[in-house]
């Protein structure tokens, strides 16, 4: 039996109903939790929508955790059927970003453990954003900015990577990633502490002239 | 910003997270969102194709077995009409609270005539059957409540005949026990199982003059009136009833003067 409330025995989560900064957008009409149990009745269409709050967030999770995309896909899928089949024992005590990235985060450890493929780096192409209304030496300084905060990235260790990752993309707080990692609150806070330090200074590294 | 991440994460640095938004732009590639909603698809219709295959059988087998259940609770009830018939008979026997003797017991009525299945044609002869045991149990019972054999005319030899066919114990059980009350469930089954059985009665032609035959206890409340009973019997024919009508009159109102 899946028990949400053992990834959040505070019950914290449940009592959060505004949206994180760089969270999913949430529909506020309808909770998770309501679209997992409409979907354990056999209603398809909840589960899409409940897919496509989460979908591009927990993919990009597991992009930059993997740091290698079919890895990533491979345990993506393996997630999402996990929830799949876990819908007629899922039980709404906490909440389910909570219960979907500790599902993620233990099919990552399960791979690392299998075998040491995510080792391998990938080209994530952070130069995707642009503002039209930003000069050129601005839009040259925000991609220099992004290319070395992705470097930074991949460049942390694996624990303050995963908890910098579950903060930005899971919108978590420090004690539902303590929930989702295993880990003592303080361990995750300091880590999460560490991981934006490194990045922040990443960011803030002079540029160099081409 | 969400209160609980502004208090509890004092590491927050929006720039970092700004950076790493404008970064993190990929998407789930569609060919994986369709693999998974797919599979949700599946695992759905999957579901409930499992419930339906233990449904629909389950449905059908309850509605026949309801069906059956309805058709032999149907097939298993008693005919009433026999049963409404014979109760009556019973009644009355009960009502007068009269003792019975043993020839009065009109138990002797399960026949060995022809038997058929068909209700109609035995139900007529059991009625007046019926009626026929219903008088004799009237004639036979005296103003003191006695019943006395004296009455009762006797019995064709088919009936003599078919009184073989009682029962051993239902005689032993008229016999030891005298009154109406107890009487009346032992009637009761021998009516069931004459009705039960649907046997065609031939009564005799005597037997169906008999309710005629007779002067029941109102009659003979006073001798004029038993009188006048016992004249018409003779006027019917039925002389041997008649003599003995009088010699019971005679019993009764030793001071009367009879013509």
């Amino acid at each position: 039996m899946i028990d949400a409330s053992v990834l959040d025995p505070g019950g914290l989560a449940l009592s959060r109903t505004g949206t994180v900064a760089y969270a999913p957008a949430m529909d506020s009409r309808i909770e998770d939790s309501a679209l997992m149990l409409r979907y354990k009745d056999g209603d398809v269409g909840a589960f899409e929508i409940l897919y496509r709050r989460h979908n591009n967030s927990l993919y990009r999770y597991l992009l930059r955790l993997c740091r290698h995309r079919d890895t990533a896909e491979d345990i993506f899928q393996e997630v999402w059927g996990k929830i799949i089949k876990a819908r007629a024992r899922y039980r709404p005590t906490a909440k389910f970003t909570t219960f979907l990235y500790r599902v993620a985060h233990n099919c990552f450890i399960d791979h690392v453990r299998r075998n040491q493929r995510h080792q391998n780096t990938v080209d994530l192409e952070p130069d995707t954003q642009r503002n039209p209304g930003d000069g050129p030496e601005i839009e040259t300084e925000r991609y220099l900015a992004r290319r070395r905060l992705e470097v930074a990235l991949q460049d942390l260790p694996e624990e303050q990577r995963d908890v910098f990752l579950l903060h930005e993309e899971g919108g978590l707080s420090v004690e539902q990633i303590a929930h989702v990692t295993g880990a003592k609150r303080e361990t995750t806070k300091s880590r999460l502490r560490y991981a934006v330090k490194k990045l922040r200074a990443a960011i803030d590294e002079p540029t160099e002239a081409p | 910003m969400t209160e609980e991440r502004s208090h509890t994460d004092s590491v927050e640095d929006t720039l970092v997270s700004q950076t790493y938004r404008e970064a993190a732009v990929e998407q789930v590639p569609d060919e994986l969102d369709q693999a998974v909603l797919q599979r949700a698809r599946q695992h759905s219709s999957d579901r409930y194709s499992r419930s339906v295959i233990w449904l629909r059988p389950m449905a059908w087998a309850a509605t026949i077995g309801l069906c059956l259940a309805i058709v032999v609770e149907i097939s298993n009830v008693p005919q009433p009409t026999a049963e409404q018939l014979a109760r009556p008979a019973a009644a009355d026997l009960m009502t007068t609270g009269g003792k019975l003797d043993e020839k009065a017991v009109p138990v002797k009525r399960i026949t060995g005539g022809t038997a058929t299945t068909d209700t109609n044609k035995a139900i007529a002869p059991q009625r007046a059957e019926t009626e026929v045991l219903r008088q004799r149990a009237r004639k036979t019972i005296d103003d003191q409540g006695r019943v006395s054999l004296q009455d009762v005319p006797q019995h064709s030899k088919t009936e003599a005949r078919e009184s073989e066919f009682v029962p051993a114990e239902t005689r032993e059980s008229l016999e030891s026990k005298d009154n109406g009350a107890l009487l009346a469930p032992m009637l009761e089954e021998a009516d069931r199982v004459s009705g039960l059985r649907t046997i065609t009665i031939t009564a005799s032609p005597a037997a169906a003059a008999e309710p005629q035959a007779t002067c029941d206890v109102k009659v003979r409340a006073t001798p004029q009136t038993w009188l006048e009973c016992i004249e018409a019997l003779e006027e019917d024919g039925l002389d041997d009833v008649a003599r003995k009508q009088r010699e019971q009159l005679q019993a009764v109102f030793p001071n009367f003067d009879m013509p």
